[in-house]
């Protein structure tokens, strides 16, 4: 809580600095323009008063102007929003710990394309918070010592796709048990996984890891199979074609790959035609599902490839 | 015996004045010519690097000979570090008037200067790179005038300096 102070405005910082979260989690910040401002604690919706105490009521809330969100941006960008326009087009900036700020105001468009965003009237500031361990549940379905074999992490949106991705790359980096470490590259085309801040991680992503941050998937695969020789490559969100044929070059160098996919099932996977042929072509031969039945990160099923079909391992 | 002595001492003061004051204005050329050298590594790390204000400003210090401009860019880094919610512009121009006083600029002279920090961290890339080709170019024309009164007057200074010397030396006789 102390390192996103700091990045606060002053009246906002004046108003939050004797909240005390002791023993809670703080998971969201949603700043307004004009409206209160709204904290996520533990799942639950708390508002901000002027008098610097929350409450689940809106009582003498706390009113964002935009002075708040234009001091708190240039404190957030360390005074350098020009050093975050490529983030800024797509509406999100890392800041220092990893934490991910949305930003919504009004765009501008130029060539048919976002050239910045200006006039930001809202930010949603998601507080990072590294869940070490929590990939240990699938990842004796992963390893196959001395290498991995090549997994494809599948669950629908917030189901905790990044967060176990994070925690494998970490765990094949940092060796398991028996398991030696291997040296994990990783792609990090939208800063989800290591958080890069100043090219730092803010994320253990492992003491055998290399981190291409901020790269386009597609080129950021080839330079690491040319310039890092990788024993495992992981990359987040796969799915186009030029994705697809990244792969196909990482696995005829005989890289491994763990790569995370948005999908709710098996026959959800075969509607996305690129992935399918991978899938098809049996080049991942393993298949998480995840979902949040259980909670956030619940291990649906691994699917094995068992000759030229593919077999529930568990469920 | 004393007289001479006393005659040489001023001869000596009034020459070394003479060539001291010469000196000072070098001095001056010079520190302009380093924060000049400053701002373009500050555009170097802004373009080609796309560091933050607050990086470059660490880097730029590293790099930096003149201890003035190394100890400004570090204080700079300092306070933007702390996030004390002071603003960028009010740290700035404290830090350049005490930087400007250390080799007495002038307040036409530091106008330029002082007035970047207003725009500094706030502006998109190429405008950011604009303001700094500005005043970089400030810096270039106030360099050049105190190049020309240099040459200008560094000889006169110092013949200056040594005819008065001997003309006290003359009187004292």
């Amino acid at each position: 809580m102390n390192q996103v102070m700091n990045f606060f405005s002053n009246s906002l910082r004046e108003r939050m600095q004797n909240l005390n979260l002791e023993g809670k989690m703080l998971q969201e910040i949603r700043l307004r323009v004009y409206k209160p401002v709204i904290i996520y604690i533990d799942n639950e919706e708390y508002f901000l008063s002027i008098h610097g105490e929350i409450s689940k009521d809106s009582i003498s809330p706390m009113i964002i102007l935009p002075k708040d969100i234009a001091d708190t941006l240039v404190l957030m960008s360390e005074y350098s929003l020009y050093s975050y326009e490529e983030e800024l087009k797509n509406g999100y900036i890392t800041i220092k710990g990893g934490h991910r700020v949305g930003i919504v105001g009004k765009a501008v468009i130029e060539d048919n394309k976002i050239k910045t965003l200006k006039n930001i009237s809202g930010l949603n500031i998601r507080i990072s918070h590294q869940m070490t361990g929590c990939a240990d549940k699938i990842l004796h379905y992963i390893l196959n010592s001395p290498s991995i074999y090549n997994t494809l992490i599948v669950s629908p949106p917030k189901c905790g796709k990044t967060t176990i991705l994070r925690d494998v790359a970490r765990q094949i980096s940092d060796g398991y048990l028996e398991f030696k470490g291997l040296n994990v590259s990783i792609v990090d085309e939208r800063s989800e996984i290591a958080a890069c801040f100043n090219g730092t991680p803010q994320n253990d992503v492992g003491i055998r890891t290399d981190v291409l941050d901020g790269c386009p998937k597609v080129w950021g695969m080839r330079i690491l199979l040319r310039a890092m020789s990788p024993d495992v490559v992981v990359v987040d969100e796969i799915g186009g074609e030029e994705d697809v044929g990244a792969i196909r070059d990482i696995l005829n160098a005989g890289i491994k790959i763990i790569c995370s996919l948005h999908a709710a099932d098996l026959e959800d996977i075969k509607n996305k035609k690129y992935v399918a042929d991978l899938i098809n072509e049996k080049a991942f031969e393993k298949i998480v599902f995840l979902s949040n039945k259980k909670g956030i990160g619940t291990l649906d099923s691994v699917w094995n490839v068992v000759g030229r079909r593919w077999e529930v391992r568990d469920s | 015996m004393l007289k001479i002595i006393g005659m040489l001492i001023v001869i000596v003061t009034s020459t070394g004045v003479g060539f001291y004051i010469p000196r000072l204005h070098k001095n001056k050329i010079e520190f302009l010519m380093d924060i000049r050298q400053s701002f373009c590594l500050l555009k170097n790390e802004i373009n080609y690097a796309v560091n933050t204000i607050v990086v470059s400003f660490f880097n730029i210090q590293e790099k930096a000979s003149n201890q003035y401009v190394k100890q400004f860019f570090y204080d700079m880094y300092e306070h933007l570090q702390n996030k004390d919610g002071i603003s960028l512009k009010n740290i700035w121009e404290k830090g350049v008037n005490d930087l400007l006083y250390k080799e007495k600029i002038n307040e036409s002279e530091a106008r330029h200067i002082k007035t970047f920090g207003n725009s500094l961290g706030y502006l998109d890339k190429e405008q950011q790179l604009r303001n700094i080709d500005f005043l970089v170019e400030g810096l270039d024309e106030i360099i050049l005038k105190h190049k020309e009164n240099h040459e200008k007057h560094s000889k006169l200074y110092s013949r200056m300096g040594i005819l008065v010397g001997l003309m006290v030396a003359i009187v004292m006789l």
